[in-house]
């Protein structure tokens, strides 16, 4: 096959980076595109022969970005190695911390990364698309009250974590640590605090966005849109949960295809191999890979907030679920297919996260000291599941009898949304790639696309921590370098 | 005065311990001394954080001078090269604001604008050191010419911190 080749490398100085490739043919129309997400190359050797129990300290530090989504996969799939469920209060107390987490985490995605989209606008010159745009529409009280409210969520994260960032709570059937009476009444004021922010969030989001025509337009532009299953943890009622549950899958049209533990994620979900590519593409079993394709025949699936609100019957929390009923209303119900719509998603996410950490900040069985059940049986195979704020996360865990890493096995969070992520490349390249002519908007649309989705590399490439450049080049058939488009060097 | 060394760094990736293991080593040369006649005339604290972006203002936050020890991928230096940049908040002024290097999250000139923007009680003086990396894999320990400027770079940060310090006394005398 003759074909021209386009290659849109985020890190290219580093090793082991993802990268976008997009194949023209002869005419120079788009082929295919293809977008390879880098997996954690190496970590499996470096796990090897380490003490099982030391995974939720080392895997935190995987990363920058979300230690606490490492720490709590792990946590968990330390219970499932020992066969041992945490006591009541253990369970609360980490599923308060993981929602402060997804609170402080969305929170600043959602101003600093997304708002240059979405509060200042798509069309806005670029020197204002950046956080000082976002501050201009915001007002500077408004942004000083992101980073505030961050700093005291980042408090409570040390509070009950043991430290800010790479937390040392988690151990195989419980925490390290009860709280005490005045531990719980400083979360709950400060949750308390978190409701409203989360609410004036919302409020922000909805007061600029809906209120912008064109940005609902650019919402619901078929070029942002596409036509695949989601995948999300649900509670035992369907609703939104990112610390446990079951995996649910609904399919294009919203019905249920499979509800899961974590602990059976290989009989429903496989990996599709490029031969030209080490990078491999999650599917659905159920239904198969039949390429880079969208609808109800193709076993692609996407993971995220969209997702998680997509695969979900609902909302745990009142505020939370009157803001997901609302955004299903204006989108023509669930579920939504936009990829921006991702944004929205995110914002309806910190409301729940809010208002579940100020929950179980009233729980009054959130002090109970009984936080740990010790570890007898002897360890074999352990599998753990969160919703990591860039949706779901496995971590699997097989030992010897000691305990000690035979093989591990990490599935992030981005590389779940890599096909789907292939197929808005694909959509971006299409429409601004004719004749072998490269729109110099093709840049600006992928990158909203990427960041709707926000993937995070700093799983595989932590030496720029969660940073994503983009460079374009693009190549003819014979392989020869016609033009780069490049950001972030 | 109030003054703040933060290491940033991950030590799984090789290199990128780096500012980590200088925090490390400047943390237990200063409790060593504690209560010694050679006490510095100011208040440091000495912090270790995997963090970046706007995430580092939550640790920058009150203090009056700042040392940020972090390793660099120029691509062009030799490994264990030491750069040195200081940062003054009057040329980071509003409008001189690059679009983001990251997609994902913004760096630290972007999360230095915006707190000076907003007022926040950040350093007014700010130093970074940059130790050129040899490897940046998945993999504990420094290569062998980072482990080699280790020192050097110590006694940098050491001078400068020590520097201050006389200028703290100075003026207190004064």
């Amino acid at each position: 096959m003759n074909m021209k080749k386009i290659i849109i490398d985020p890190i290219t100085r580093l090793e082991g980076h993802g990268k976008i490739v997009i194949f023209l043919d002869e005419a120079g129309e788009v082929q295919r595109a293809y977008f390879q997400v880098p997996e954690l190359r190496g970590f499996e050797k470096f796990a090897e022969g380490r003490q099982a129990e030391d995974m939720p300290q080392i895997t935190s530090r995987i990363c920058g970005v979300c230690p606490w989504a490492h720490h709590m996969a792990a946590t968990k799939a330390l219970d499932d190695l020992y066969k041992v469920e945490p006591p009541p209060a253990a369970k609360k107390i980490r599923e308060m911390a993981y929602n402060v987490f997804m609170l402080e985490d969305h929170a600043l995605h959602f101003f600093y990364l997304g708002g240059p989209d979405f509060l200042v606008g798509p069309k806005a010159p670029k020197a204002e698309r950046n956080i000082l745009g976002v501050l201009g529409k915001v007002g500077l009280e408004a942004g000083k009250r992101v980073i505030l409210m961050r700093k005291e969520l980042r408090g409570l994260e040390a509070l009950i974590g043991g430290r800010t960032i790479n937390p040392v709570m988690g151990l195989p059937g419980g925490v390290s640590k009860a709280l005490t009476e005045a531990n719980r009444k400083e979360c709950q004021a400060v949750a308390e605090r978190a409701v409203d922010f989360a609410l004036f969030a919302l409020k922000t989001f909805e007061e600029v966005v809906l209120k912008n025509r064109e940005y609902l337009e650019l919402i619901t532009s078929e070029a942002y849109t596409h036509r695949t299953y989601y995948m999300g943890l649900v509670d035992e009622n369907d609703r939104v949960n990112f610390y446990d549950g079951r995996l649910r899958v609904v399919d294009p049209k919203g019905r249920e295809l499979l509800k899961f533990r974590a602990q059976d994620y290989l009989d429903h979900i496989s990996e599709h191999v490029e031969p030209w590519s080490y990078v491999k593409y999650p599917y659905l079993k159920a239904v198969g890979w039949k390429g880079f394709l969208d609808g109800e025949e193709s076993g692609i699936f996407s993971v995220a907030p969209l997702a998680r609100l997509n695969a979900s019957a609902g909302m745990g929390t009142p505020k939370a679920q009157e803001a997901y009923e609302r955004m299903y209303d204006t989108l023509g119900g669930r579920p939504v297919h936009h990829t921006l719509a991702n944004h929205w998603a995110r914002v309806i996410e910190m409301v729940y996260a809010a208002e579940r950490v100020l929950e179980l900040a009233r729980d009054p069985e959130l002090t109970d000291p009984h936080v740990r059940v010790l570890p007898e049986a002897t360890p074999t195979v352990g599998i753990g599941v969160v919703e990591a704020p860039r949706g779901v996360l496995i971590h699997h865990y097989e030992t010897d009898e000691r305990g000690l890493i035979k093989r591990a096995n990490l599935i992030v969070a981005t590389q779940n949304n890599s096909a789907r992520m292939v197929l808005s490349i694909d959509k971006a390249a299409k429409s601004l790639i004719k004749q072998g002519k490269v729109d110099d908007g093709l840049l600006n649309m992928i990158e909203m696309a990427f960041r709707a989705y926000d993937p995070c590399h700093a799983c595989a490439s932590h030496a720029i921590p969660g940073q994503m450049p983009i460079v374009v080049e693009v190549l003819d058939h014979k392989g020869e370098l016609v033009r780069r488009l490049a950001r972030g060097f | 005065m109030k003054v703040l060394v933060l290491g940033l760094g991950n030590d799984l990736f090789r290199d990128d311990g780096v500012g980590l293991q200088a925090a490390r080593a400047l943390k237990a040369e200063l409790e060593l001394e504690k209560g010694a006649s050679t006490d510095l005339k100011l208040e440091v604290e000495v912090l270790e954080s995997p963090l970046s972006g706007p995430a580092i203002l939550d640790l920058l936050m009150g203090y009056d001078q700042a040392f940020i020890i972090d390793a660099i991928k120029t691509g062009e230096g030799s490994p264990g090269e030491i750069y040195e940049l200081e940062l003054d908040p009057a040329e980071l002024g509003l409008g001189r604001l690059e679009p983001s290097a990251s997609l994902h999250y913004a760096g630290l000139p972007e999360a230095l604008v915006l707190a000076w923007s907003l007022g926040l009680d950040l350093p007014k003086r700010l130093k970074i050191y940059a130790v050129e990396a040899g490897e940046l894999s998945l993999g504990e320990g420094l290569t062998e010419k980072v482990a080699e400027a280790l020192p050097k770079l110590l006694a940098e940060v050491r001078g400068e911190v020590e520097r201050l310090s006389s200028v703290a006394a100075t003026a207190e005398q004064a």
